[in-house]
């Protein structure tokens, strides 16, 4: 991982490379390194679909070794969505087969002249780069078979569907897992639409020949690898709930806690919960013959995902996660998991953030275009989008722009971005995230669990109101600073509990790199980033009065505990003054 | 109010072990116990069903009492008809949030019971419903099952609706009202109870 390679789209005579060592950004990864180019080198003010913009694809800093869990991968640039810089992140093969080619960082530039679509093959030879006009409108399922076809079985794909294709707003980009589907997705904050708006279809990478990254110091490295994955096993969030029931285990607390949006966060309960909940999909999935426990990537040990199978046993889709569950389902009064798969999948195929489909389809309902509950009405919808008919572009282009097109007032985004599946009414703190997160509403600070042993911001008492601020800001560093390291989010349960297990995690990097990070130094770095992140959004003119919540949830109390959210603006804006 | 415990049918399903895998959905969907309520989540988990505080303190992460997120089991009290919810520790941040004495648990301050004793608190025969989520299911149902659950005659029909296959192949023998049943005929015999309630009974089988 030591070169970097931009690809002019819009250069005289067609796409023109430029590879050149990784020089100043060495020793950044992941969300550390997107954030910085895009940072340093994206005029804030620029149209997101400008041949100003860049789109940054970044493996993370342990990805390609054997290091478990870090196959994450992240693309950044300006959101076409929120206006502001975004980093998003993905699971599936790309990022270690990538890191594997000794790629930090791949970065479409420019932006070609008429409407030839191509498509970019990586191996251990170079890099072609063609016209495929044969791609365009396709799926993704369809765009990775012919690469699989044409390039062999083992490639891993980066792609974008008709949605990216068309530049809509909610458009994602996905990454193939380990059986080759295009099941994995860069989902938040349209993308895919970059991607597009680049003329890229597709980005096939092919590792043959190339061989796993080797640290510096392979005995201490392997050593700590052993004490990561112990820990992971041991624990009984990354040994036990999520390879039982995935991320939709959460399904049944949230609701409990009356903290689950039901019918466009206009309850925080919904009766059918329980048809849809993790524990009820991992038993269908057993009962069918699907793989309850399945990983998205190589080196995964937690395998939080899993396949769903129809009732006579074929693939619908990977198993829906907790967020699609919610969007497509409870969000939207349907408590059916066949056609919340369904969904799902069209999702993929399409190319589009099922959270931010899920609520618009939501806004749609509320709006009166179909019915709460009526799942054959939603996924008819969805396929508008794939169509691209005058409705589809409209859901396709997010929560915001449907709430708009239909004169709905409830309308759960910040800063544009579909506000995922925790209401903040609530859960208070996590409304405090969603409203001053530099992405938009977003649900993946997980990290922020590792705030007690990163002891960023100094010890916080939780037992007093600024603790839920004081709290958020630490997440956020502490999530910045690990995003850049391209492990899963769910190792953080596993960092919380067992100390031995962060421990191991800063030995695994230093051990690789022969350098001598502590966990001041990540802190550190989740400052820089964070700030940085900050600053460009100030110049691109997202200010503190975009630090906010949809003013319905100061308003309308959300039964069942029939709370509001009361965290005042001053409080907001302590958030980040560091 | 109590229910009418009296004239509820029996559902009896004898396992070769009690698993409580084919009843999932009724599990994590809530049942009634019938208990010694008017004391500490604690104190009935252990007193009344036997549950060890050892394995309180290593499994139960999560807590709800009528949907309010419970930090100190020893003080919040059930009291008749109350709803309790018990998971193991969740993912993500909203997991670590609703997590029992977590570091996060001023994120979700306003949704956070803490009412304990009141001094009308009396121990009395009393019911809870109960909802038993993720690896708990598996682990407390079986306790549950073995002591016998009162359930809505529809949602049981539900339930071997939806998964009939795995019910066929858990229970060995079936009896209703203590007369042998196959799984059609009960089915159409819960049709007939609409909301009416049945104690669901999980008996191991002689042989073991
Ligand atoms: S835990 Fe889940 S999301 Fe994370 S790497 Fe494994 S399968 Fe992917």
């Amino acid at each position: 991982m030591d070169k970097i390679l931009r690809i002019n789209m819009g250069a005289q005579g067609g796409p023109k490379l430029e590879e050149a060592p990784v020089g100043e950004f060495a020793g950044l990864g992941g969300r550390g390194l997107t954030s910085t180019i895009v940072a340093r080198e994206v005029p804030p003010t620029c149209h997101p679909l400008s041949q100003e913009n860049k789109l940054v694809i970044a493996p993370g800093l342990l990805s390609g070794t054997t290091a478990a869990m870090s196959g994450r991968l992240s693309i950044g640039c300006k959101s076409p969505l929120t206006g502001g810089i975004k980093e998003s992140n993905s699971g599936g093969q790309p990022s270690q087969v990538l890191a594997r080619l000794g790629y930090a960082a791949v970065i479409l530039e420019g932006k070609p002249e008429g409407d030839d679509l191509y498509k970019i093959f990586v191996n251990k030879d170079g890099v072609t780069i063609t016209v495929d006009n044969s791609l365009k409108m396709l799926g993704n399922y369809a765009t990775v078979e012919k690469m699989q076809k044409e390039f062999g079985e083992t490639v891993a794909c980066i792609s974008i569907g008709q949605a990216g294709e068309m530049k809509l707003a909610a458009s994602s980009i996905a990454c193939t897992d380990m059986e080759g589907r295009p099941a994995r997705h860069a989902g938040r904050g349209g993308v895919g639409a970059v991607m597009g708006s680049k003329g890229v279809k597709v980005i096939v990478l092919d590792d043959t020949g190339m061989s796993v990254r080797q640290p510096k110091d392979p005995d201490k490295f392997r050593e700590a690898n052993k004490i990561f994955v112990d820990g992971l096993r041991k624990h009984g969030v990354t040994g036990e709930a999520l390879p039982a029931y995935g991320t939709n285990v959460l399904t049944n607390i949230l609701n409990e806690a009356g903290g689950y949006p039901t019918y466009n966060f206009r309850e925080g309960r919904f009766a059918g919960a329980s048809k849809i909940s993790g524990e009820t999909e991992a038993a269908l999935e057993f009962d069918r013959g699907g793989v309850p426990t399945h990983g998205c990537h190589r080196g995964c040990v937690i395998r939080c995902s899993g396949i769903y199978n129809d009732k006579d046993g074929h693939y619908v889709s990977k198993q829906p996660e907790y967020e699609t569950v919610w969007a497509h389902g409870g969000n939207c009064g349907i408590d059916d998991l066949d056609k919340i798969a369904q969904m799902d999948f069209i999702d993929d195929d399409t190319g589009l953030d099922t959270i931010d489909m899920g609520v618009a389809i939501g806004i749609a309902m509320e709006a009166g275009v179909i019915k709460y509950g009526d799942s054959d009405g939603a996924i008819s919808l969805l396929k508008e989008v794939g169509k691209g008919t005058p409705m589809g572009r409209i859901l396709g282009s997010g929560a915001a722009v449907v709430g708009k097109v239909f004169g709905v007032e409830r309308v759960p985004v910040v800063k544009g971005q579909a506000m995922p599946a925790y209401d903040p009414r609530a859960v208070k703190g996590l409304g405090v995230t969603y409203a001053t997160s530099p992405m938009g509403a977003d649900h993946t600070a997980g990290y922020a669990t590792a705030t007690n042993i990163l002891k960023v911001g100094g010890y916080v008492d939780p037992l007093k109101a600024q603790g839920q601020v004081d709290l958020s800001r630490n997440l956020q560093i502490a999530t910045a600073a690990i995003d850049s390291t391209g492990m899963c989010v769910f190792i953080a349960f596993a960092l919380l509990d067992l100390p031995e297990t962060f421990e191991a995690l800063l030995d695994m990097l230093n051990a690789f790199y022969g350098i001598n990070l502590n966990a001041d130094n990540v802190a550190d770095l989740g400052k820089t980033i964070l700030k940085l992140e900050r600053d460009f959004n100030n110049r691109a003119g997202l200010t503190k009065e975009q630090d906010r919540l949809p003013a319905f949830f100061k308003l309308q109390q959300v039964p069942p505990h029939n709370v509001t959210f009361d965290i005042t603006d001053e409080e907001l804006d302590q958030v980040f003054n560091f | 109010m109590m229910p009418d415990f009296d004239h509820a049918r029996e559902v009896r399903c004898v396992m070769e072990g009690i698993d409580a895998g084919p009843f999932t959905s009724i599990l994590q969907g809530g049942f009634i116990v019938r208990c010694r309520t008017g004391r500490t989540i604690e104190d009935l988990l252990t007193q009344d069903f036997g549950i060890t505080g050892e394995y309180l303190e290593r499994r139960l992460s999560t807590v709800f009492l009528e949907g309010q997120c419970v930090d100190d089991i020893g003080a919040a009290v059930a009291r008749t008809g109350a709803t309790l919810a018990l998971s193991s520790a969740m993912p993500g941040l909203a997991g670590a949030t609703l997590r029992r004495k977590g570091a996060l648990s001023s994120m979700r301050g306003s949704i956070t019971h803490n009412e304990n004793s009141r001094p009308t608190d009396v121990v009395a025969d009393g019911f809870i419903t109960l909802k038993l989520f993720n690896v708990l299911s598996g682990e407390l149902g079986p306790i549950f099952l073995a002591r016998g659950i009162y359930v809505k005659a529809s949602e049981l029909a539900d339930l071997l609706a939806m998964r009939g296959g795995a019910f066929r192949r858990g229970c060995t023998r079936l009896t209703m009202d203590d007369r042998p049943v196959d799984p059609e005929t009960l089915l159409n015999s819960l049709g007939g109870l609409g909301s009416g309630l049945v104690r669901l009974v999980g008996a191991r089988s002689a042989s073991r």
